[in-house]
């Protein structure tokens, strides 16, 4: 990182090795999307929010739209370096894929996200020909399908699953039928989860290409419709003692469950911040219709109700913003630690911006209930981001995940390694993803700890600033929340085998999970963890967040001034105006 | 090997009933089967108790703190004993009805409040519940498929010729309940707004949700109080999201209620039990990864 003077030396021309740092050369990317992508809004744009409606209203995928994910480099940013690709963090990915989450979700979860779920699956677990196979397919923009293991509380693309056994000609035979795996048909890759069946195992991974199996052995299920994304292909595969060579096996043998882990994090840790692009197209189109609206002479931040629903929205896209990005760097910078941070990421975001979308409804009134027209982005939306989101299901795995570390909560190391701020800090770059140390599974979040220190270093931090005492209050509530979860954690019962769980494991883990995402927007405010921004420097939009987490976790908490809502309600209508991103980093947008 | 289900619509599966009837259960100890069976087999059951029989079976005052849990701040400062004992029931009422559906224990449960006031059953997204009580009706909605709001309401509750109806009706509801018989107009209105409370409760927005911007039509050839209902925009104009059903009903006692559920789970048998919901070979992973 360059000192100011430095980097003024280096504009002047001074320091012939200046290079852009982390977060200019971020900024600058995404204008270089969003202007690939031009106005959303502009009805004549072929892949604006008019044509994408349009495109779901038919089920059919934007044809112009994946040409330019291909045309603006969206593949390699999936794709390591050292694959041949130019991704430089999960944090970064999270942001890159948002301008295409922001115009069409259904097209970046089909050409971006499934793809980076299946070729994680590879590239953390198999060998070098699968790893180098899977990026050149990515690379050259072609498709992958990701078949889902079944899980028993099922949704429609976790109900059934395939199997697959050795034969005795030294290759594997798959069978089964599966109504629902996106891409299925159109895939150069499958990367399926496949039950054993041997009793002593129970998943592996294949990655196989559908178009080389013997065609009698395969066939074809008719397309599975969702409700959200409805431009998504997801099909059916059904398989007939397929043969499949022995190479299609990623990593080891029934080893399924335990690899899948390893990518879990970079994927829990990047959809949600993907999905930030998607909420924010959701709060600006309800702040246009709240425009619309005759709200008198005081205007849409006079109204309590829209002022407290617009501001309340972007404070949750903010605290998203700080759990992702900080849930992303972790499984970098602690690759042994960051599983459960990842899980707490995918497992609240969702819920936190889904509840902030739903109040919108309310501003939207009528145009809430519209289906064409600007108007009808916004529901559309919803239904998007409550298809890409797996629902239940993921919930399910993501607590799963955390539940065996609860127990540990009890008890406070006091030799617990320091929380390192560069967790926080966008600008640092970051090493390469590590296979071997992911499946560490270590579960240390190093964010409840943080709360305390953060506590401690407050005073400081917010002298000459407005609203300190409110703040400390805030934060005194969150500590004390957490001696609580310590508390209760030492009361949970298990059995021997570490498999029983009592069943108050799970309403402790969705209040450690509000608490992680409090102290990550505490260390992203205390380390200004995008740079000086004149909006997030102040402790405003810092008050409404936690503010708005206690409430969630259900401590009484003292009443805002008005003041604070109406200053973050201000500041999206400026960011709706000018236009800039509704998260962190404030990009311009092109419309 | 088990064939795809490759398309699955919205519609009710056929003889299922929707909403199925209401179970009447006296107390925490039941009976829970009625409700248990309408869950499994159409993912939504009802149950209506009564206000009176529930309070005579509430636990004892210096037990309260412990099984409220976070709850008791919010009891506590409720002025008087009635208040105070029609929380404690409803609380118990929801509790009991969503350990019946996740197989747990109700006090190992927790409700949580969204920032609007919904009750939620915290750390469990696989059920949703919603609550309406009015004299001493207790009327409680559980599903398994996605959201659902319910509300009732006394069948003799006056609401026709009041400023309401100009508050809370679209025009074209407006123009229908005039063409409606005199005696008819306040059972319409009364389904309206029971249907209208009830979407509303399932967004999670209470009575924010400006109530003149939507509206609900009666299915046709089901004019009158109850049966199913489609929901309209202000102008009028039918909403076509298939993912919802909303229907009144009447429940014992000279109640009318309405339901708003929706359906965006999408499976065909959703296990709802808190003791499946953990993976267990992520769990067995986890341990085998830990030293010894």
């Amino acid at each position: 990182m360059y000192e100011p003077d430095e980097l003024i030396a280096a504009a002047l021309g001074a320091d012939p090795q200046w290079q852009p740092d982390r977060l200019t050369r971020a900024r600058s990317r995404l204008a270089e999307i969003e202007d690939g992508l031009g106005d959303p809004w502009s009805p004549d744009n072929p892949v604006g929010l008019a044509a994408v409606l349009a495109a779901d209203d038919s089920g059919d995928s934007s044809v112009i739209g994946i040409r330019r994910f291909q045309n603006l480099g969206m593949p390699a940013e999936m794709v390591p370096a050292e694959l041949g690709g130019k991704m430089a963090g999960v944090d970064l990915l999270g942001l890159v894929m948002r301008p295409f989450f922001r115009r069409d979700p259904a097209l970046a979860f089909s050409h971006g996200f499934t793809p980076f779920l299946g070729a994680q699956m590879v590239w953390l677990n198999g060998d070098a020909r699968q790893r180098s196979r899977m990026a050149n397919v990515v690379l050259r923009g072609g498709m992958v399908g990701v078949a889902c293991q079944r899980f028993e509380h099922e949704s429609e693309f976790h109900a059934q699953e395939f199997t697959a056994a050795w034969a005795e000609d030294g290759m594997l035979r798959l069978n089964g039928s599966k109504g629902a795996i996106n891409n299925a048909h159109t895939a150069e890759l499958i990367v399926g989860f496949v039950s054993t069946g041997d009793g002593a195992t129970d998943y592996s991974i294949l990655m196989f290409d559908p178009a080389s199996v013997p065609p009698s052995r395969v066939r074809a299920l008719p397309r599975h419709r969702t409700t959200g994304v409805r431009g998504v292909q997801a099909a059916g595969l059904e398989f007939l003692d397929c043969p499949l060579p022995g190479e299609s096996l990623v990593g080891t043998w029934g080893d399924g469950v335990a690899l899948s882990l390893r990518a879990y994090p970079a994927v829990h840790a990047a959809f949600p911040s993907m999905a930030i692009g998607l909420a924010d197209t959701a709060l600006r189109s309800a702040v246009r219709a709240a425009q619309e609206r005759d709200y008198g002479s005081q205007g849409v931040v006079g109204d309590a109700s829209a002022r407290s629903a617009i501001a309340g929205t972007f404070a949750d896209l903010l605290i998203a913003d700080c759990l992702s990005l900080t849930a992303a760097r972790s499984t970098h910078l602690l690759p042994e630690q960051c599983d459960v941070l990842a899980a707490v990421t995918k497992y609240i975001v969702p819920k936190i911006v889904g509840e902030a979308l739903y109040d919108l409804s309310a501003v939207m009134g009528d145009a809430f209930h519209a289906e064409s027209g600007h108007d009808a982005v916004f529901r559309k939306q919803l239904r998007d981001l409550s298809t890409i989101t797996f629902g239940h299901v993921s919930s399910a795995i993501c607590q799963s995940v955390i539940a065996p570390y609860l127990p540990a909560l009890a008890f406070v190391d006091p030799d617990a390694a320091t929380t390192p701020a560069d967790l926080f800090r966008l600008e640092v770059p970051l090493p390469p993803l590590d296979g071997e140390r992911l499946s560490g599974f270590g579960g240390d979040d190093r964010l409840l700890d943080y709360l305390g220190h953060a506590a401690g270093r407050l005073p400081l931090a917010l002298t000459g600033l407005p609203h300190a005492d409110l703040l400390t209050g805030l934060v005194a509530g969150l500590c004390e929340e957490a001696a609580e979860i310590r508390r209760e954690a030492a009361a949970l019962t298990g059995d021997d085998d570490g498999l029983l769980f009592d069943t108050r494991t799970f309403p402790l883990s969705e209040r450690y999970a509000l608490l992680l995402a409090a102290s990550a927007c505490v260390g992203v405010w205390l380390n200004a963890g995008v740079g000086p921004d004149e909006f997030l420097d102040e402790p405003t939009w810092l008050v409404l967040a936690l503010h708005r987490l206690l409430r969630r976790i259900g401590r009484s908490v003292p009443p805002l001034p008005r003041e604070i809502e109406a200053l973050t309600c201000e500041e999206v209508l400026a960011r709706v105006r000018v236009p800039q991103s509704l998260d962190l980093l404030r990009t311009g947008l092109a419309g | 090997m088990s064939a795809a289900a490759p398309d699955r619509g919205f519609a009710p599966a056929p003889g299922r009933v929707f909403p199925p009837e209401p179970s009447r259960v006296g107390g925490p100890a039941g009976p829970w089967a009625h409700l248990l069976r309408d869950l499994e087999s159409s993912g939504f059951g009802m149950v209506h108790a009564s206000l009176d029989e529930w309070r005579a079976q509430l636990p004892p005052e210096d037990e309260r703190k412990e099984l409220l849990g976070r709850d008791w701040e919010r009891y506590s400062k409720l002025a008087g004993v009635h208040l105070r004992e029609r929380f404690l029931a409803t609380r118990m009422l929801i509790r009991h009805t969503a350990a019946v559906a996740l197989g747990t224990e109700p006090y190992a449960l927790e409700l949580r409040y969204g920032l609007n006031g919904r009750v939620h059953l915290r750390g469990y997204d696989q059920i949703d519940v919603s609550l309406s009580h009015t004299a001493d009706l207790l009327l409680c909605g559980i599903t398994s498929l996605g959201v659902v709001g319910i509300d009732t309401e006394p069948a003799g509750r006056r609401l026709s010729g009041q400023d309401v109806e100009r508050l809370m009706c679209t025009e074209p509801e407006r123009k229908r309940i005039a063409r409606a018989p005199e005696e008819e107009r306040n059972g319409q209105l009364l389904s309206l707004w029971t249907l209208k409370e009830a979407y509303s409760k399932a967004l999670g927005q209470g009575l924010r949700f400006p109530f003149a911007e939507f509206g609900f039509r009666m299915e046709e050839g089901e004019g009158g109080r109850t049966g199913h209902a489609r929901l309209e925009r202000a102008d009028g104009t039918l909403v076509e999201d298939h993912t919802w059903r909303f229907a009144t009903c009447e429940v014992p006692g000279g109640h009318v209620a309405a339901v708003a559920l929706q359906d965006t789970r999408r499976s065909g048998r959703p296990d709802t039990r808190a003791s499946t919901a953990l993976n267990r070979q992520i769990l067995a992973a986890i341990k085998r990864s830990r030293p010894a």
